[in-house]
């Protein structure tokens, strides 16, 4: 019916909650944009292959609402580890890492906060590979390169 | 057509005793067929029909998908000198990442209880309306209004529209990334302009000037 209804304003629970999520995006401006930029590559990877939301949900191994979700930017957990597993099962590189020792920083993240920098010789390199790779089974979860990390 | 509430004070106020409210406009089915929409329209898709302007506005400006066939429809005007040949995947980070900006200067005038001062007049003869309300011993009329935000490229890119129904309510009929001068120009806008006209006429067609009479009409 068009119109105006009765009864048609309702008070949802929750409907000033928009306040502190975007307080919290405020805090994520960079994480953001990176986020857009991956879901235009998915996009842009979908329109060379002729792919419609539920071939790439099918390739992905997900369900089509979720595709759809993400597309949208409505997935607000959407994880560098996803990006990262995404682009391995469609072939492409959705994220690129830095080289190993950028010259820009002294220090490298990992999951447990700022580590001194080692500048990797022959002799020490594979120590450095060894701590990452601790890191990472101990705490896949929260690894994350974050700001080292550029977008592809 | 329904509405809800996105910013009430006092905060646990009942709608039509608060002292300052901000509504949003729900657009339903029939709404967005009376405006002629195409079916294929984002207005119709799952995650958007039937949620209230104010929240789709949030969503749309974070939605990729979206802001990319928005860039790709209105390539034209991207590619002029104005726009400075912005790259889609710019302008899309771009207004991705302003979105939480834009919104804090919202919420500051909630919070700050200047929601008034927020908004402008939509044109010329609503700052007469406006300006007429000011004046005291007048009956309230609605005034269309509208907010300026946010940057992309040095442009004041980003609107709100809303529709001052009396001192201290506002219902917030949608918004958008205006790319050209005039609304009518563009197709988002002049949807915009579509939209803030038809509930205009639907709250003047049941005699609403004032939050009583909109309460009275909707209790």
């Amino acid at each position: 019916m068009k119109g105006l209804h009765k009864h048609s304003v309702s008070a949802k629970p929750g409907s000033m909650a928009w306040m502190k999520e975007d307080a919290m995006d405020l805090e994520r401006q960079e994480e953001i944009r990176a986020e857009s930029i991956i879901i235009l590559h998915l996009v842009d990877y979908m329109e060379q292959h002729q792919m419609s939301q539920t071939d790439l949900a099918r390739r992905l191994n997900v369900t089509p609402q979720y595709i759809h979700k993400l597309l949208h930017g409505q997935d607000t957990s959407f994880r560098i580890e996803t990006a990262m597993e995404y682009g391995r099962k469609l072939g492409i590189s959705l994220i690129e890492i830095p080289p190993v020792a950028p010259v820009y920083t002294e220090f490298h993240f990992s999951a447990n906060g700022f580590l001194p920098w080692v500048a990797p010789t022959a002799g020490n390199s594979s120590a450095i590979s060894v701590e990452i790779n601790d890191v990472k089974s101990k705490n896949s979860q929260s690894w994350k390169l974050d700001k080292q990390l550029a977008i592809a | 057509m329904e509405f809800e509430p996105v910013y009430i004070y006092p905060p646990d106020a009942e709608p039509n005793a608060s002292d300052e409210i901000v509504l949003a406009a729900v657009f339903e089915e029939e709404d967005w067929e009376e405006l002629s929409l195409q079916r294929d329209a984002l207005e119709f898709d799952s995650l958007y029909l039937g949620h209230n302007e104010f929240s789709n506005l949030r969503a749309k400006w974070r939605d990729p998908l979206y802001l990319r066939t928005f860039y790709d429809e209105n390539i034209i005007y991207f590619q002029t000198p104005f726009w400075q040949g912005i790259s889609r995947e710019r302008f899309v980070a771009d207004v991705a990442a302003s979105r939480p900006v834009i919104f804090e200067d919202f919420t500051k005038s909630c919070v700050g209880h200047n929601v008034y001062n927020h908004f402008e007049p939509l044109t010329g003869f609503d700052a007469e309306v406006r300006s007429r309300n000011e004046r005291e011993g007048k009956v309230h009329q609605l005034v269309r209004l509208k907010s300026k935000y946010g940057f992309i490229i040095n442009k004041i890119t980003f609107r709100i529209y809303a529709i001052e129904v009396d001192v201290g309510c506002f219902i917030i009929t949608g918004g958008a990334i205006k790319i050209v001068k005039e609304m009518g120009q563009a197709p988002n806008t002049h949807l915009e302009l579509r939209k803030i006209n038809y509930l205009f006429d639907l709250l003047s067609a049941e005699g609403i000037n004032t939050k009583e009479d909109l309460f009275n009409l909707l209790s």
